[in-house]
């Protein structure tokens, strides 16, 4: 598998603090790969990154050998990166339609011009991008619930729409920030279907998580971080028998099954 | 689904505005005076208040795009609606000029002007959040508001300018209450149209976005910077439009007409009506300047109530923000929904339990 | 180039004004950083003091009977005071029972709805016309201003005396007593460690049993009395007006945006460099009928340049550095 991301030597520091800590890196296009660590071990840093929500202080992140780590939100989204958010940042003055219609914003045409007069087929267009995002809903399961308001859905589902927009930007890489957390035993189910679903259709998929048993399952590649630093990348085997890995999780989560 | 929210929505925001417009003959019965005088001259005065209501329409349709949908303060609008007038005014009738333009080519140069006063001034401002933004707007009007005083050379000083020529195009001169209806009120149901083709588009989602969640936004590829400033621009250029009417209609501006007082009163306007909603924007034009006419009507003919402007201004205000935030029309809206019990059911389907298949 | 007299005379007067804009800073300050809300109404508070003054003390109520209730000064001055408190209180109570359901936008715009409120009722009671304000100290030898001049070496034999109103001290006075009074109060009160506890963090606060409520409107009625006693202060000087409140309030909310929303010593020290900064640009030519726009092109300007103010800038500078 080609690589599609890299991250070299990546540093972020927040005032005094060393949030991340020259941490290097690779994701293979159409695997599942997962950052875990303990807690303040800076992953969402490192996400909020790639996704361009601040750049690095030092290192550098690139995408298919070019380099995204100056690019701001929207061009790294052009790029074709798009992410969830760990607090799901729905677009709660919007149905649900018209949150994974604001996905298809890089993929539809019109400006205010053509918005304003309707020239130029802008309701051939509003009908067009209506239709596409009508298909991630129906990828995630969302269809039936498509005209209600976004944040009259159960918790759980809102998590399915987060997912459903960002597939809409047609991305290669698909950074999922603690999608599983908070989520029931069957939600987190469809949660693993719907992954791998997602692999299947040639997204990559870059995912950061607490919950090892998921992790451990159905990631392809594990990478450690602890305190910014990273020590352990390799299959999830591999990584759960880690002595440093072990040392890290001591006192928190057990490492996956143990005795593997 | 989206379509069955729209008309009914409708049809209680086309209920608040009939309610506000069948009070409109009440303005022209209240006053003793105006039904002594001949039928003509009390349709002119109530085309004269239509032609005002337009012209805020205008002014609260294009701040509702930057306040309701893309959920930016601004508590200098009036800043803008100054500029296009006084533009207007001072390329048409200006002391300080020696030639003078007509005023229908002063009118596209007042709003270009003013979309790249508000460009210059938007560019640095809207990286700001919330009220600080708020703060930065209300700065900039307060100090265009002083210019427009201070300066008496260009706009006249306090007293303003007067003469201002009346709107003309070929042949037709706009010098009448009737005419001055017809070219405000469909101004303004242009205004509105425009406005709800732009949110019904690719362009007003981004806008909603931002209003939404900006961080969001802008990981779906959408320019937070630039579509801030392009719909702070769109209202300023409306608001410039405004003015220019304005100019042209009273033919004398002054700057008390453009100060902090309007700014406020067009937030009121929007904020009242119903943000995120055009026909909030209608209602609240409406509403307000009525009420305002209301008063004056009623400070002639009790001389007690004279000057309640700000009190009754002050205690509406408190009070409608106090019961109803979400403003009259959404408020409303949901308030009627609710007792109607036309909520649709938020259907929670279960999904059936699945083999979790292993790759 | 002005002469020193003149710069003098200008620094006084900027001092004087300064510290007005700083007690309205600090009055912002307060309430910010125990709701997050701007009170577009700190101005009016300002203006209830020195009418509330003029009100007890020299006002004939419009009726015959109450012709002049004439109260000592000091009386008057700490009933105005009262007086703002009470109104504060009104007003706090009204914001709280709103913060949850309102947008940001909404809040501010309550708190203009009052401005606008106590600005139309000051009309109507009070008329529009300035009312005359008395001079904390009137009898001998406080009935006319200090006179000294300076230097004939530095200014020359022409040069006239700076003069300095009795009432500018009592300004300059009172401002520092208010400010040494709020820090014993925040550092040394039960109360005022309370109200600091809110500001920090208002869940942990309540988790501490500390009654947030209360706080709150308190900290909006500490806000009003403090607005009133600067307007008592001030209004000999600027005299009294209904609508003296808006210019005052937005001059001290630019003060408290330079010093750093949130920031006490900040919003004193901006106040008193915005007061002295307003009276020395009258001094440079065509600038002097421009003097109100001073306050508002820092603020411009801050918010672009730092948002969070002057001690937000230095920082940066010193990182840099």
């Amino acid at each position: 598998m080609s690589i599609l991301l890299e991250a070299g030597k990546v540093r972020k520091i927040f005032g005094g603090l060393v949030a991340v800590n020259g941490a290097s890196f690779t994701v293979r296009a159409e695997q599942i790969t997962a950052l875990i660590g303990p807690n303040g071990a800076g992953k969402t840093t490192m996400l909020n990154m790639i996704s361009g929500v601040f750049p690095p202080t030092d290192g550098w992140i690139h995408l298919s050998r070019k380099p995204i780590h100056h690019l701001p939100p929207h061009k790294i989204s052009a790029r074709g990166i798009a992410r969830t958010f760990q607090q799901v940042e729905l677009f709660a003055n919007m149905t649900v339609l018209e949150n994974v219609m604001v996905g298809r914003h890089l993929r539809s045409r019109g400006n205010l011009f053509t918005a304003a007069t309707r020239l130029g087929g802008a309701n051939r267009e509003e009908r067009r991008t209506a239709n596409d995002a009508m298909t991630y809903l129906e990828m995630v399961g969302l269809a039936e619930v498509a005209g209600e308001d976004a944040a009259d859905l159960p918790f759980g589902r809102q998590r399915l729409l987060e997912i459903a927009r960002a597939l809409a930007t047609e991305p290669y890489l698909l950074l999922l920030d603690e999608a599983a957390s908070a989520l029931s035993t069957r939600e987190k189910k469809d949660l693993v279907e719907l992954i791998f679903r997602i692999r299947q259709s040639g997204v990559t998929i870059f995912l950061v998580d607490h919950d090892m048993d998921l992790v451990m399952d159905i990631s392809d590649h594990v990478i450690v971080l602890d305190h910014g630093e990273k020590i352990a990348e390799g299959t999830p085997a591999v990584v759960q028998r880690d002595e440093r890995v072990i040392a890290a999780y001591l006192g928190e989560e057990p490492v996956g099954k143990s005795g593997e | 689904m989206k379509r069955s929210a729209f008309f009914s929505s409708t049809l209680c925001w086309a209920l608040v505005g009939l309610v506000a417009i069948a009070v409109t003959p009440l303005l022209v019965h209240y006053d003793i005076e105006e039904l002594k005088k001949p039928l003509l001259e009390r349709q002119s005065y109530l085309l004269h208040v239509l032609s005002l209501i337009s012209i805020y329409t205008i002014l609260a349709v294009g701040l509702n795009l930057l306040m309701g949908y893309a959920g930016q303060v601004s508590l200098g609008h009036a800043a803008f609606y100054g500029l296009g007038a006084y533009t207007s005014a001072i390329l048409t009738a200006g002391p300080s000029l020696a030639q003078h333009l007509s005023p229908l080519l002063a009118l596209p140069i007042g709003i270009v002007l003013t979309a790249a006063v508000a460009l210059l001034i938007g560019m640095p401002c809207l990286r700001l959040r919330g009220h600080y933004l708020a703060m930065a707007t209300l700065g900039f009007g307060w100090i265009v508001y002083i210019v427009m005083r201070q300066w008496s050379n260009v706009t006249g000083g306090i007293s303003g300018l007067t003469d201002i020529p009346k709107l003309a195009v070929g042949g037709l001169v706009f010098d009448s209450d009737v005419k001055w209806f017809y070219l405000t009120v469909v101004s303004a149901v242009l205004t509105m149209v425009l406005s709800a083709n732009i949110i019904r588009s690719r362009v007003g989602r981004a806008l909603r976005a931002l209003h939404g969640s900006e961080n969001a936004a802008a990981t779906l590829g959408v320019n937070v910077a630039y579509y801030k400033v392009l719909v702070f621009v769109i209202a300023a250029a409306l608001a410039a439009f405004a003015g220019s009417l304005y100019a042209h209609k009273v033919n004398f501006i002054s700057p008390n007409s453009f100060g902090f007082l309007i700014s406020v009163e067009l937030v009121v306007m929007v904020v009242v009506g119903g943000m995120a909603s055009v026909w909030g924007a209608v209602v609240g034009a409406t509403t307000i300047t009525l009420l305002f006419e209301w008063l004056a009507d009623l400070g002639q003919e009790y001389p007690a109530f004279q000057d309640m402007n700000g009190v009754a201004y002050g205690l509406i205000l408190v009070v409608v923000m106090v019961f109803l935030p979400a403003g009259l029309t959404v408020g409303t809206r949901d308030l009627l929904l609710r007792w109607f019990r036309r909520r649709r059911p938020v259907p929670v389907p279960q999904p059936a339990p699945r083999e979790v298949t292993r790759v | 180039m002005e002469s020193l007299p003149d710069i003098l005379q200008n620094l006084v007067t900027g001092l004087a004004t300064g510290s007005i804009y700083a007690i309205v800073a600090v009055g912002f300050t307060i309430i910010f950083s125990s709701t997050q809300v701007v009170n577009f109404a700190q101005g009016e508070f300002v203006m209830l003091g020195a009418m509330g003054v003029y009100m007890l003390t020299t006002w004939n109520w419009r009726h015959p009977e109450f012709a002049g209730l004439h109260w000592p000064l000091p009386v008057a001055v700490l009933l105005a005071a009262m007086l703002a408190a009470v109104v504060g209180l009104l007003l706090g109570w009204v914001l709280m029972r709103s913060l949850k359901s309102a947008s940001a936008p909404a809040l501010i715009i309550i708190t203009i709805g009052a401005s606008m409120l106590l600005q139309g009722v000051a009309s109507q009671l009070w008329g529009k016309d300035a009312v005359p304000a008395r001079a904390f100290t009137t009898a001998m030898p406080f009935d006319a201003p200090i006179r000294f001049h300076l230097p004939r070496a530095l200014v020359g034999p022409d040069a006239y005396p700076v003069a300095i109103e009795w009432q500018q001290l009592w300004v300059v006075a009172l401002t520092l007593l208010m400010m040494l009074g709020l820090a014993l109060f925040f550092n040394r009160t039960l109360v005022g460690k309370a109200m600091r506890a809110v500001s920090a963090n208002r869940h942990g606060a309540q988790l501490m049993g500390i009654n947030v409520s209360h706080m709150v409107v308190g900290a909006f009625a500490l806000s009003a009395a403090l607005g009133a006693f600067a307007g008592a202060t001030i209004a000999p000087i600027t005299y009294g007006y209904y609508n003296m409140g808006t210019l005052i309030g937005l001059k001290g909310f630019a003060a408290a945006i330079v010093g750093g929303l949130g920031n006490f010593s900040g919003s004193v020290v901006a106040g008193l460099l915005l007061g002295i900064t307003e009276s020395l640009a009258v001094m440079i030519p065509g600038l002097s009928d421009y003097k109100d726009a001073v306050a508002f092109v820092i603020l411009l300007a801050m918010l672009v340049i730092s948002p969070n103010g002057l001690p937000a800038l230095l920082r940066r500078g010193k990182e840099a550095a």
